[in-house]
């Protein structure tokens, strides 16, 4: 820690140096610290912060496929999609690619979807093998990035 | 004044790069803030609780809570600024709960903060009576200025209140001390 400062900021805000270090030894008690409590308190603090810079670390991943997501989205909308014949509501029997990426069967492939399937690899829970979406024997982010892409196509015209 | 040595050499970065090394995620930036601040922390929760069990206890509270803050804190203030009022209410905490559970019926203090020393009633230390009879936030003031080394800056920082309020209660605080006739001997050269 710093030293004591010796040019105080008034004439009346320091004390003469033999008072000072009496009230100052007088504070200073000894307080021995177990070896066991330092480590306890170490490993508590790696062990809880590895677990929330894991969730920050996939909160920014998400973070940035629904931005991502979500511009595309919008930006097809605005300058790329013609109005389809179908309203957002028609009974259209959707190809199987897309029921499978429908994660949470509501209908629609959206990026919901896709961060279902994202929070449960990164919280190591049991995978649905339905969920493999790519077709490559593992549920992982490629299936994630794919239901994101399907989401995007999805926003632009509803599947045939 | 360091009550064991830590078991790792000193590390020589500074406290915001220590905080931006946490925030990237690495996890041994935590022993250099801890045992960097160890002592500080116990001995400031020592002066408030006057118990070496609440004062550990204290300690383990204070780095828990600090270290929940990563990834992602932001150090605005000194570390011993941001930790002067989370040390303070934790120990407050402490000793009223100890009281509680003592079945102890004396009041706590107005403000708990720079109690007496413990053994100040055993000694009779004069310099000591004469400390626990100023007013609470005066004698705050005059310790964290005097044995925690703080400036006055960090000092209003850390207790949230102007600087000119800082002056005000170190210069009344001093000069009670230099009035009282039993702690006069310090002031005569």
């Amino acid at each position: 820690m710093a030293g004591f400062d010796p040019n105080p900021d008034a004439t009346d805000q320091d004390l003469p140096p033999r008072l000072r270090d009496a009230i100052a030894r007088m504070h200073r008690v000894e307080v021995p610290v177990p070896v066991e409590l330092d480590q306890t308190i170490l490993a508590d603090a790696k062990r809880s912060f590895l677990g929330r810079r894991r969730a920050w670390m996939l909160i920014g991943r998400l973070s940035i496929g629904i931005a991502t997501a979500a511009l595309v989205a919008i930006a097809v909308r605005v300058f790329v999609a013609a109005p389809s014949s179908h309203p957002p509501t028609a009974m259209v029997q959707p190809p199987k690619l897309y029921q499978i990426a429908d994660v949470n069967h509501d209908g629609r492939v959206d990026i919901l979807d896709a961060y279902i399937v994202a929070r449960t690899i990164a919280r190591h829970e049991p995978l649905d093998p339905a969920w493999d979406i790519n077709g490559d024997g593992v549920v992982d982010q490629k299936d994630v990035d794919l239901i994101a892409t399907l989401a995007v196509r999805a926003a632009r015209e509803p599947p045939q | 004044m360091c009550d064991r040595d830590p078991p790792t050499p000193p590390d020589d970065r500074s406290d915001e790069a220590l905080v931006a090394a946490l925030n990237a995620g690495d996890t041994s930036a935590f022993d250099a803030v801890y045992y960097r601040y160890r002592d500080w922390v116990v001995h400031l929760a020592h002066r408030f609780t006057g118990s070496a069990d609440d004062a550990l206890d204290v300690l383990q509270e204070t780095f828990a809570y600090l270290f929940r803050k990563f990834p992602g804190f932001v150090l605005t203030a000194r570390m011993t600024t941001f930790l002067y009022p989370v040390v303070r209410n934790l120990s407050i905490a402490a000793r009223r709960k100890r009281q509680r559970h003592a079945g102890d019926d004396l009041t706590l203090a107005p403000d708990a903060s720079a109690s007496a020393p413990p053994h100040a009633e055993q000694s009779r230390d004069e310099l000591a009576v004469v400390l626990a009879g100023l007013p609470d936030t005066h004698r705050e003031v005059l310790l964290m200025r005097f044995v925690d080394e703080m400036a006055l800056a960090q000092i209003a920082q850390a207790l949230s209140i102007p600087e000119g309020t800082v002056k005000s209660r170190l210069h009344h605080a001093i000069a009670a001390l230099r009035n009282d006739p039993r702690v006069r001997e310090y002031f005569e050269c």
